[in-house]
């Protein structure tokens, strides 16, 4: 099955839990086979099913939204504290202190398409260029779009981190 | 100078190359975009479709067969031949699969053996090594051949690399490069397995698959050590002692 992890993991960035993303990768891949025809040969195939993952799951939030189902804020959702610009010398260090699940859950704050950006950016290493394509939008604002989310993310996992006593303030 | 957000972004994407001359502000910002975007790679490495998503997807695109009368006899002849000859099938199946057992199913080498067992070929320059001492061009070599450059550990009066290769791990492609640590040895493995599936253990036992302690092991005279780095494990073996070995690791961390 051709980029099932990757589309995997581009679903797993939108919904945020692991069987929900499963359900909408059956049905991504569905969809790309009923719609092959529009699938031009000698393009980037990968793209082409995360565009289709991508309209599939607003396609979900609208039905959502329609049927009138509450969508549940999960309670351990971080709230965004504000941008702190200090210095982070051991990033690194204290990144390694998160489990995977924090981090994903940490990505849930971000809006639906920064994460999915970020995650095909920095995860999948997919170029601006294709990005920008799946999202309709122009290669310049993938790039503004990343770095925000970026930023967002490292502030929110800095603070939690302070919070739980995984590092000292920062060095100035 | 102050870089943009998106001159940070298209260094990092590679599509820019990265200016010797950076103020330590933009080193610094620089350095927090890699290490956030490290660590969310790492999180998803994990994220793999099991067999039973491909499975239940490969089930649900097959639709269901064009039914006419015309069709009629020819599906109960098909049924007729799956009543009959299903248990027969089944029944040559299950000898087949315990043949197949009794004849390969030998539990595969553990994981520190196989390591050890690396370390050997290193150490004798076996199979595929490349005696080269330029990380730049051992990099080169792993990402050609494995689509990624696994973090070699940097030059210094203590430490030099001799060489390295693609090897085997119980049958996938796994990277190798040996190093020489005050007149020691040592072999570093990358690998996707996580320390814990080969067989190392770690102090805090939680058993997850992207643990970030350090999981040590013994073989055949070496100390064995290994840590998940962004989604891989790099494990170090040789006759070092075990702390020689994680501080060749906590350099690759850094």
């Amino acid at each position: 099955m051709p980029h099932l992890d990757g589309v995997l993991r581009a679903a797993l960035a939108l919904c945020g839990d692991r069987d929900q993303a499963e359900d909408l990768v059956q049905a991504t891949y569905l969809k790309a086979l009923s719609r092959f025809e529009s699938f031009r040969p000698g393009t980037n195939c990968k793209a082409w099913l995360v565009r289709i993952l991508r309209n599939d799951w607003i396609d979900r939030l609208r039905h959502r939204k329609v049927a009138g189902t509450a969508v549940p804020l999960d309670e351990t959702v971080l709230a965004a504290p504000a941008d702190d610009d200090a210095p982070w010398t051991d990033a690194d260090d204290v990144l390694e202190k998160f489990s995977d699940e924090q981090v994903i859950r940490a990505l849930q704050t971000l809006s639906d398409d920064q994460r999915l950006a970020l995650v095909l950016v920095d995860v999948e290493e997919m170029s601006h260029e294709d990005v920008a394509d799946i999202l309709g939008v122009a290669r310049g604002t993938i790039k503004s779009r990343t770095s925000r989310a970026r930023t967002k993310l490292k502030t929110l996992l800095r603070a939690h981190a302070r919070d739980l006593g995984l590092a000292g303030e920062a060095r100035t | 100078m102050r870089l943009t957000d998106e001159q940070i972004e298209s260094i990092l994407a590679r599509t820019e190359p990265e200016l010797a001359d950076l103020d330590r502000n933009d080193h610094q910002r620089l350095a927090e975009a890699r290490a956030v975007r490290d660590r969310l790679k790492s999180a998803f490495a994990s994220t793999i479709a099991g067999a039973s998503l491909a499975e239940r997807i490969s089930a649900s695109l097959k639709t269901p067969p064009a039914r006419s009368p015309r069709d009629a006899g020819r599906r109960r002849r098909a049924i007729w031949l799956t009543r009959h000859l299903v248990p027969v099938a089944a029944a040559a199946a299950a000898v087949f699969v315990v043949a197949v057992v009794l004849e390969f199913g030998a539990e595969p080498a553990p994981g520190p053996a196989e390591l050890v067992r690396i370390h050997n070929d290193n150490l004798t320059a076996a199979g595929q090594f490349v005696a080269e001492a330029d990380a730049d061009r051992i990099a080169e070599h792993f990402r050609e051949h494995l689509g990624f450059a696994p973090r070699i550990c940097p030059h210094d009066e203590h430490t030099a690399l001799k060489g390295g290769c693609v090897a085997r791990f119980r049958g996938r492609k796994a990277a190798t490069y040996l190093l020489a640590a005050d007149d020691r040895e040592i072999s570093v493995v990358v690998t996707d397995e996580p320390p814990d599936a080969m067989g190392l253990t770690c102090k805090c036992g939680c058993g997850m698959a992207e643990c970030r302690c350090f999981h040590t092991g013994q073989c055949s005279g070496c100390n064995i050590v290994s840590v998940r780095i962004a989604g891989h494990s790099y494990t170090a073996v040789g006759a070092a002692p075990p702390e020689q070995l994680k501080d060749i690791l906590a350099r690759l961390r850094t």
